[in-house]
Formats: C-alpha cells, sequence, structure tokens
C-alpha cells in the first residue's frame, strides 16, 4: 500500500517522537525540520487515515489543566506501519537512484 | 518568653496594681487575696506576670496569624486575577473548530490547539496567537468544504441522472 507524502512525513515525525507522539509534538517536530508549519487539522487527518490502515495506533492520555482539561492522544507507529513506510521511502530512494540534482550537497 | 517592665504598687491591704510596659501599650491589672507572707506575695504577683506576658504574646501572636491569611489572601486573589487574565483563543474560532474537527479526534485536536495558542501567546503576544489560532482553523475548513463539495456534485449528479 502506497503511502502520500504528507503521511510519509507523518509517519516519520511520529517514529521520531515515540513514545511521546501527540499532536503538539508532532506539529513541532514538523515546523523544526521541515522549517514550515503543517496545520494540525491535516496532521489529524493524515493520522486518523493512518490509523484507519492499520498503520498507527492510538492511545489517550492524561487530561491536563493547561489544555483546558482535555486529554492527548499519543499514537504510535504499528509493524505493518514500519513495513509500509519503508517499502514507500525505498519506492522514493530507487526513484532518485542515479539522478543529479543542482545544489545537492551530497 | 519575653521580659517587660514592670511596676507594682500596693494600693490597699492585700491589693496590689501592676502596672506593665508592653512594646507599644502598658497595662494595668489588680492582683487581688494577697497573703500576708512576703515569698507567697511574690510569687503570686510574678505569677500574674506571667501570665499578662502570656496572654500579651497570645494577642500578638493572633495578630501576626492574621496579617498573615490576609497577606496570603490578598496573594491567592491576586494569582486567581492573573489567571483569569491568562490569554485566551477566541471563543468563535474554537467554536468553529470543534464543529470542524473530526468526532474521534475534536478533544485531542483541541486541545492541542490550546497548548499551542498559549506557547505562541508567551513567544508572540496574544495578538499574534489569536491570529495563528484563526489560520488553523481556516485550514481545516479546507477538506471539510472539499468534502461537502463533492457530497454536493455526487448528489447532484444522481438526481440528474438519476442514479
Amino acid at each position: 500500500m502506497t503511502l502520500k507524502q504528507t503521511e510519509q512525513v507523518v509517519m516519520l515525525a511520529v517514529l521520531r517522537k515515540q513514545p511521546d507522539a501527540y499532536g503538539v509534538a508532532i506539529y513541532e517536530e514538523l515546523k523544526t525540520r521541515l522549517n514550515k508549519a503543517v496545520p494540525m487539522a491535516t496532521i489529524y487527518a493524515n493520522l486518523e487515515t493512518l490509523e484507519k490502515k492499520g498503520f498507527l495506533k492510538s492511545k489517550q492520555g492524561q487530561a491536563t489543566a493547561e489544555r483546558g482539561g482535555r486529554a492527548k492522544m499519543f499514537f504510535e507507529i504499528t509493524g505493518k506501519g514500519q513495513m509500509a513506510l519503508n517499502a514507500s521511502l525505498q519506492q522514493l530512494d530507487r526513484l532518485r537512484e542515479g539522478i543529479k540534482l543542482a545544489g545537492a550537497t551530497a | 518568653m519575653k521580659d517587660y517592665d514592670w511596676m507594682a504598687h500596693e494600693i490597699g491591704q492585700n491589693i496590689v496594681e501592676v502596672t506593665m510596659r508592653f512594646d507599644e501599650e502598658s497595662r494595668r491589672f489588680l492582683v487581688r487575696d494577697l497573703p500576708d507572707d512576703r515569698l507567697e506575695r511574690a510569687l503570686r504577683i510574678q505569677a500574674a506576670i506571667r501570665a499578662a506576658t502570656h496572654e500579651h504574646e497570645l494577642k500578638q501572636s493572633r495578630a501576626d496569624l492574621m496579617a498573615c491569611i490576609e497577606e496570603l489572601t490578598l496573594n491567592a486573589e491576586k494569582l486567581l486575577g492573573e489567571k483569569e487574565a491568562k490569554p485566551s483563543p477566541p471563543r468563535i474560532a474554537q467554536l468553529c473548530m470543534s464543529l470542524l474537527a473530526p468526532k474521534k479526534s475534536a478533544q485531542a485536536l483541541l486541545g492541542d490547539l490550546l497548548e499551542t495558542f498559549h506557547k505562541n501567546a508567551d513567544r508572540f503576544g496574544e495578538k499574534e496567537a489569536r491570529r495563528m489560532y484563526w489560520f488553523e482553523v481556516v485550514s481545516s475548513a479546507g477538506p471539510w468544504i472539499k468534502r461537502l463539495f463533492f457530497a454536493v456534485v455526487v448528489d447532484y449528479v444522481r438526481s440528474k441522472f438519476g442514479l
């Protein structure tokens, strides 16, 4: 099963932030590493799609006062998700193979 | 127990008037029914002085305690005021977001947005944080409008061609 680019990006952020991968952590990780703010709604839409596909699983955290009494939702990548991400990144690598881009450093 | 200045003055048979000078006030009281024996008299007067000193110190610590309570109450009110004055996201934007957010993750999404709002308010100020919150709402409306548009188009095509 192929992954869209946004889905790849979100899954990579979840992998990086595990076991503390919740909305704000993923949002900040993407902002820092991609140098652009991905809207929270987009992140959640992708997280939900990925969960439906069985690539991610979520669990509810504790409600805190600073979040207006709302609980965090932590995401974790599944084995199926890791395989799909790996396959998707390999496809991209195969596509990139042998291509030299102007301005590339490596 | 602190030692205060005092003076005893015999004013009648077996009655002594004691004047005590505390820090900012002085107190006068009578010690009655004193025995004839000088030593016992002295002991009774000393006991009365100790009792008066104790009473004064108790009064003083009660006043200190009241001052502490007053200060604590003032601080609590100040903190409560600060808490109430803490910036909050625009209410209409919050309402829009709660309507647009997917049911399953709505609470988590709203919580995340509130957490981000507070961080942004600390970093860039309330006005900018509010603007950023609205940006999030508008961004989340995009897919919803797209879905609504497709639903309308599909419904139109179905009704037009009787599918």
